[in-house]
């Protein structure tokens, strides 16, 4: 087995009495996308810092090729790049003068550094816009922008923290294509990002994070399969008493999970509303019936039937399978925009 | 709404602590700063004192009483023993704005000039009283040189009474006579000699605020430095293989390129338009003008590590600079200081700086014996800066 480029052993990190990470463990293969997911203040961008060395860790160890962040040594500085979630450029400096000052921060020069930039203003899409002012820069330009200067030295290992965040379609279809290509050469990734669909479609192995600590560390096959059955949801007005009837429909054979989630005014309730809704015996009330079954097909009819005899009208029904979104929900009990 | 936008903008006032600080602290700093320097102008007010350096040659008694005179007249003799000229060489340094010298044959000229005015004899002798100005403060000076010549007159006029009461048994109620001659020099001029240049306004201002402003740019450095760290790039510039120091002295050399224009600009201004005479080295006052901008620097540094954002920093920064600007002496001369915070002159960079440039600029001196000043200028920069490099970092 390769070594792995980057391992995060029993890592912390304090401020004062808050422990931000709480002896975080992961290792990252040459070669792969990781995903590291965390929904805001989960201890994403303090982990990556502390990657990148700009952070010390309180406790534990990063090492990236064997050898350790915390004595910033210059072969582990070039060895990784950095694309922050700020937007690290200068917005006085042209997208042009910018990569060029980030080359020379990492020594390239002359040839070799214009070199380097043409090829990166070509790999984001910007050698149109290259003597333009970022300040003038859309936000998803700026983006890109800041994905080429984290590249700018040739890295080992990119870290990408959030690096669609605001972004427009076009930008982000650039992202995603830099991204994979870098890949495909054979850069290795670390990829936060708030975008569930985005990290399973790009990451090959995902780190999932909360509260300060790494809930879950798979590949995306595995902790979706790890889900169990698909997702039904039907858009029903349920009875005014719920409970009989999700009763009833947890007794069906090889259904694992059911809940009804009103919705007021478009909006899901919290979960305490929902309480008491379920409780008080109020009229009818428009939700979604989400129920998880392994195999949905066969359980679809009987479903129905229960939906019928209650009188509740189906307004729409769907058939998803688990994603990594429920992946995260199970894990931390939260989605990941909350 | 507009209340709500305001409600909002108060919690977001009153949890930025520093901010508070410095809303309400500043204005208690500067009150005092200022209520301390312009005090005295009160109707309880105590009056100016100037220190004078004297040594006392003379063997009779009127020595002393000239002494005890000038103490009554608002200056404050402080006693040279080491003689003549040790009290011309610290002279020559600017540690006082007046130094006087009474020569051993004072007392006996001084009641020879008496008897000879008492018996009309038309011989002329004349007490003569050695007086060194520091030109660097003319100001001071001319204020110290007036009340000294209170002070002999004074001296004269209890001599004069004292032989009239003994021939006559008899004398004036008070008196003062004019038959004591102060020999004033400015310390970089011979005796006797025509001045070189006359002085002008640029010639005294023109260093003050050229330290002043310089120092200025210690804001520019701090700006720059909470900027790159709220946008992002520090983070980056410390991910890549360039060490702190290279960051700091990378921005410190920005800065100070800026800090030597501003300089030239300064001298430039005060050459053409304010009249003032470069007499010194061109050589001298760069070297001044570059561990100025050094010191400068690296308190914005030093600064920058100690505030998260420009609102506080900007605070820190107009605090440090009018405070430091006032009791340095850059923007009145120290000696119109009360002088408790004249005490506290020396804390400042600038005062070591505003000496060195008086130095070069005023008193004639040479760019080596000025250097002990630019060495505590360097003393204050390097300081800054080890201190803003253990404080700097991402977090």
């Amino acid at each position: 087995m390769t070594p792995s480029l980057v391992s995060v052993e029993k890592v912390k990190k304090r401020y004062g009495d808050l422990e931000a990470v709480k002896g975080v463990s992961f290792e990252i293969q040459r070669g792969e996308i990781f995903g590291l997911l965390g929904s805001n203040g989960a201890g994403k961008t303090t982990t990556i810092s502390m990657i990148s060395g700009t952070l010390s860790p309180s406790e534990g160890q990063v090492t990236i090729a064997g050898e350790d962040v915390s004595r910033g040594s210059l072969s582990v500085k070039r060895a990784v790049g950095v694309t922050p979630q700020d937007l690290a450029i200068y917005p006085r400096l042209t997208g042009r003068e910018n990569l060029e000052f980030f080359g020379t921060l990492y020594g390239l020069k002359s040839t070799k550094l214009s070199r380097r930039v043409d090829e990166m203003l070509a790999l984001v899409g910007l050698t149109e816009s290259a003597s333009r002012m970022a300040e003038e820069y859309s936000g998803g330009m700026k983006r890109r922008l800041n994905l080429a200067a984290g590249l700018m030295h040739s890295p080992q290992i990119l870290l990408l923290d959030e690096p669609t965040v605001g972004v427009d379609p076009q930008s982000r279809n650039h992202i995603f294509e830099g991204v994979r290509e870098l890949n495909g050469r054979g850069l290795t990734l670390l990829y936060t990002s708030h975008y569930m669909e985005e990290v399973q479609a790009l990451c090959d192995r995902v780190g999932i994070m909360d509260g300060g600590e790494l809930v879950a560390c798979d590949t995306v096959k595995n902790l979706i399969a790890g889900m169990g059955g698909s997702v039904i949801e039907i858009g029903t007005d349920a009875p005014a008493n719920t409970e009989p009837l999700l009763q009833e429909l947890r007794a069906i054979s090889s259904v694992q999970e059911v809940e009804f989630i009103p919705i007021r005014g478009g909006e899901e309730t919290e979960k305490s509303d929902k309480d008491v809704l379920f409780a008080s015996g109020h009229s009818p009330m428009f939700g979604t019936l989400r129920l998880r079954a392994g195999q949905p097909n066969q359980i679809l009819a009987a479903v129905i039937n229960l939906l019928n005899r209650e009188n509740a009208p189906i307004h729409h029904l769907d058939i998803k399978e688990p994603n990594l979104e429920d992946v995260f929900l199970k894990l931390t009990g939260k989605s990941l925009r909350d | 709404m507009i209340l709500q936008i305001a409600r909002k903008d108060l919690k977001v006032i009153l949890r930025d602590r520093s901010s508070l600080i410095f809303i309400f602290a500043l204005p208690l700093v500067f009150m005092g700063v200022f209520g301390a320097a312009f005090g005295r102008s009160g109707e309880n007010a105590k009056p100016m004192v100037v220190s004078v350096l004297v040594f006392n040659g003379d063997k009779g008694k009127h020595g002393k009483e000239l002494i005890e005179a000038m103490r009554t007249v608002g200056l404050k003799p402080e006693l040279d023993t080491q003689g003549s000229t040790t009290l011309t060489e610290r002279m020559k340094k600017g540690e006082k704005p007046l130094g006087v010298i009474i020569p051993e044959d004072f007392s006996q000229k001084l009641d020879t000039a008496t008897t000879n005015a008492l018996d009309r004899t038309g011989k002329i002798v004349e007490a003569r009283v050695q007086v060194l100005v520091d030109p660097a403060v003319p100001q001071v000076a001319g204020m110290a040189q007036g009340a000294l010549s209170g002070a002999t007159r004074s001296v004269a006029g209890t001599v004069f009474a004292r032989q009239l009461e003994a021939r006559f048994g008899t004398s004036p109620a008070s008196g003062s006579q004019d038959i004591i001659a102060l020999d004033i020099k400015k310390t970089n001029e011979g005796l006797g000699t025509e001045l070189k240049k006359p002085r002008s306004v640029g010639d005294t201002m023109i260093p003050g605020l050229a330290v002043y402003f310089v120092f200025f740019l210690a804001n520019g450095v701090a700006a720059t430095l909470i900027t790159e760290r709220e946008q992002g790039t520090l983070r980056r510039m410390l991910s890549a293989p360039v060490s702190r120091f290279q960051i700091l002295a990378g921005k410190m050399l920005a800065r100070g390129l800026m800090g030597i224009l501003q300089t030239i600009e300064m001298f430039t201004f005060g050459v053409l338009f304010m009249g003032l005479h470069l007499s010194g080295s061109i050589f001298g006052i760069t070297v001044i003008a570059l561990t100025t901008i050094f010191a400068a620097t690296t308190l914005g540094m030093l600064i920058a590590t100690m505030g998260k954002t420009l609102e506080q920093i900007q605070g820190m920064i107009t605090l440090v600079m009018v405070v430091m600007g006032l009791i340095s002496g850059c923007l009145m001369p120290r000696e119109f200081l009360p002088e408790t915070l004249q005490k506290f002159s020396y804390v400042t960079p600038h005062a070591w700086a505003l000496t060195a440039y008086q130095d070069i600029l005023l008193r004639d001196r040479s760019l080596l014996s000025t250097l002990p000043n630019l060495m505590m200028v360097m003393l204050f920069g390097t300081g800054f800066l080890v201190l803003a490099l253990r404080r700097f970092r991402y977090e």
